[in-house]
């Protein structure tokens, strides 16, 4: 019985031997042979895969910035270790000079790119964007319908060896924006019945705060105080300070106001208008607190 | 004195009004050109502004005599517009009747945000009109907007899945026809495969979704590009390449523990070797201790 498990454990040993050292000698022994050299070129990152918006349409928001997101995969075959920087763009399409635009936040972005999920060669880009509300719609409703907003990559290697790609599947479009704001309060102040403003006095200014022109739509209340009120064509409007009588009555249902401006192009918005107000209270109106409301509604121009 | 008193009591007092600050709506329409009876559409209007202090009380005024049965607002013609936010969505979703005429129909969405109470002042609400254009006819229209690729990662022995989102702009469900994929090596120096996709998935008429197809590969796990071409009908929609990641089998999903063993077991011919030896040797000893036992037995039956 010993001579049987002697003999099955120098059999595994064995056996153990005759595979091992060949796998362990083997490497060594031609490492010693032979020495090779290779030089590795340099490869140019490519930029593959951009999205804007993940293609959908983009909608800003009156008076300030939205946050618009462009993403990409970047691959260096040198690893993703080469890839140095990052440079995005975002630009309507009619643009002068497309991706070599110059920055402006009517038409063109730039932002430095952020790389992340990096596996293989390739890494995730991500840019991020803040959009002013001014910048320029390409919706089927506004001046450039043909046109869109492109993403542009562009990856950058240590070498600066670099290629770029943009989103050439998708049309994005930045939709229009209407937008007002309507400041600041009118303080019509206190009027003995029988008496009013002799000339439209009060003002508040209409600032255009979207992406397109626009016009005023305004309309009111009566104006109440218990059951006791002031008809809402009391208060007149207008364009400029005028007689009292020539100005525009209020009315309950939605009047248009012309406004000569634009389309806004910095921020803060640089189109703005002012109207003119005054107020006549009838005689006969009973003493008391009136309360109304106006509404100023943005039509497209 | 008594003077004084009396022209103070004539006066009427008018507070001044109350101010919101701004407010604006995108885009300022609501259109389609491509709607049949019985179709079922819907449309976004985000509603904006820079200053979210408050909540603000929305009401949406629909002026469309002839269609307002058929518009309505998915959170109602009043809700609020929560403090905190400075963008809220609207979804606008039409029905059209079945019995609706061939036309093209008109109408306004006046959208006007107030504070949640007067204060006790005149206060001005801001609003925003939005344009409705509606068009019904018997035309057939197909046609989609493509958003976004891809190739989800995937494991060895799989499918390769093509997806595209699209927003599907006609009035029947669409799919790519046909996707043409030419699969390359990691370095973008050899194809390893070229074919087609034919049976990509339906979206529905005026959805945004995925339209998805597969094709057979037999890919190692590593890194590839694929250059695509989405085609609707003959007409090329889109052609680009993108990166995509093939993983080693169990990588992503975890397998049954039996495939496993067996994987382990067979996974090189040096180990297939000792495996079929050591059984062997196993073997022969067992039965070498049997036929030792049954010689004692025998010797000691004696």
């Amino acid at each position: 019985m010993k001579k049987f498990f002697a003999l099955v454990t120098v059999g595994f040993l064995g056996i153990y031997l005759v595979f091992q050292v060949p796998i362990l000698i083997v490497p060594r022994a031609l490492a010693d042979v032979a020495t090779s050299t290779v030089t590795v070129g340099n490869a140019a990152p490519v930029v593959s895969d951009i999205s804007l918006n993940g293609g959908a349409d983009i909608n800003l928001t009156e008076n300030t910035t939205t946050a618009v997101t462009a993403t990409g995969t970047v691959t260096d075959y040198n690893g993703y270790q080469d890839i140095t920087s990052v440079i995005c763009k975002i630009y309507r399409s009619g643009v002068s000079g497309a991706e070599n635009c110059t920055s402006n936040d009517n038409n063109c972005y730039q932002v430095t790119g952020v790389t992340s999920s990096c596996a293989g060669n390739s890494c995730t880009v991500t840019c991020n964007f803040n959009v002013w509300f001014h910048a320029d719609p390409t919706d089927s409703y506004s001046p450039q319908p043909s046109e869109y907003w492109v993403a542009w990559i562009k990856a950058i290697d240590s070498q600066g060896a670099s290629s770029s790609a943009t989103n050439t599947t998708q049309t994005v479009d930045v939709k229009t924006l209407i937008a007002l704001d309507f400041t600041p309060s009118i303080d019509y102040g206190t009027y003995a019945p029988g008496s009013g403003d002799a000339s439209t006095t009060h003002v508040t200014t209409a600032t255009t705060t979207g992406n397109v022109a626009i016009d005023v739509n305004l309309s009111g209340t009566n104006m109440t105080s218990g059951s006791n009120s002031i008809s809402v064509s009391q208060q007149h409007y207008a364009t400029s300070i005028v007689a009292y009588s020539s100005g525009t009555a209020l009315s309950m249902s939605a009047a248009r106001l012309e406004l000569d401006t634009g389309k806004p192009t910095t921020h803060p918005s640089n189109q703005a208008q002012n109207i003119y107000w005054g107020i006549y209270i009838p005689e006969g109106t009973p003493l008391g607190t009136y309360t109304g409301q106006v509404t100023a509604e943005a039509v497209a121009d | 004195m008594k003077k004084v008193y009396f022209f103070l009591l004539t006066f009427l007092l008018l507070l001044p009004f109350f101010a919101l600050a701004g407010f604006g709506i995108s885009p300022p329409y609501v259109e389609n050109n491509w709607l049949v009876p019985g179709s079922h559409f819907e449309q976004t209007i985000m509603l904006s502004r820079s200053e979210a202090k408050e909540d603000l009380k929305i009401t949406v005024e629909i002026e469309a005599p002839e269609i307002k049965d058929w518009i309505k607002i998915d959170k109602g013609n009043e809700f609020i517009f929560p403090a905190g936010k400075n963008q809220y969505p609207m979804i606008v979703i039409v029905d059209v009747p079945e019995n609706a005429g061939y036309s093209t129909y008109y109408g306004k969405l006046r959208i006007k945000a107030a504070p949640l109470e007067a204060k006790g002042q005149v206060t001005v609400a801001i609003g925003a009109v939005a344009d409705i254009k509606l068009r019904v006819s018997g035309e057939k229209f197909a046609d989609f907007k493509i958003r976004t690729v891809s190739i989800p990662d995937f494991e060895e022995g799989e499918p390769l899945k093509f997806v595209v989102e699209l927003e599907n702009i006609g009035n029947v469900k669409i799919r790519p026809s046909k996707v043409h994929l030419e699969i390359w090596d990691n370095f973008h120096q050899q194809v390893l495969k070229t074919g087609d996709i034919l049976q990509m998935s339906w979206v529905d008429s005026f959805k945004v979704g995925k339209s998805e197809g597969e094709m057979k590969v037999d890919l190692k796990s590593g890194q590839y590009w694929a250059e695509y071409e989405i085609y609707k009908d003959d007409e090329l929609k889109a052609e680009d390449k993108i990166r995509f990641n093939v993983h080693s089998a169990g990588t992503l999903k975890p397998k049954p523990i039996s495939k496993r063993i067996s994987e382990f077991l067979t996974a090189s011919p040096l180990r297939v070797a000792v495996i079929s030896i050591i059984g062997t040797l196993f073997f022969v000893g067992i039965v070498a201790g049997f036929f030792s036992l049954l010689k004692r037995k025998r010797k000691s039956g004696k």
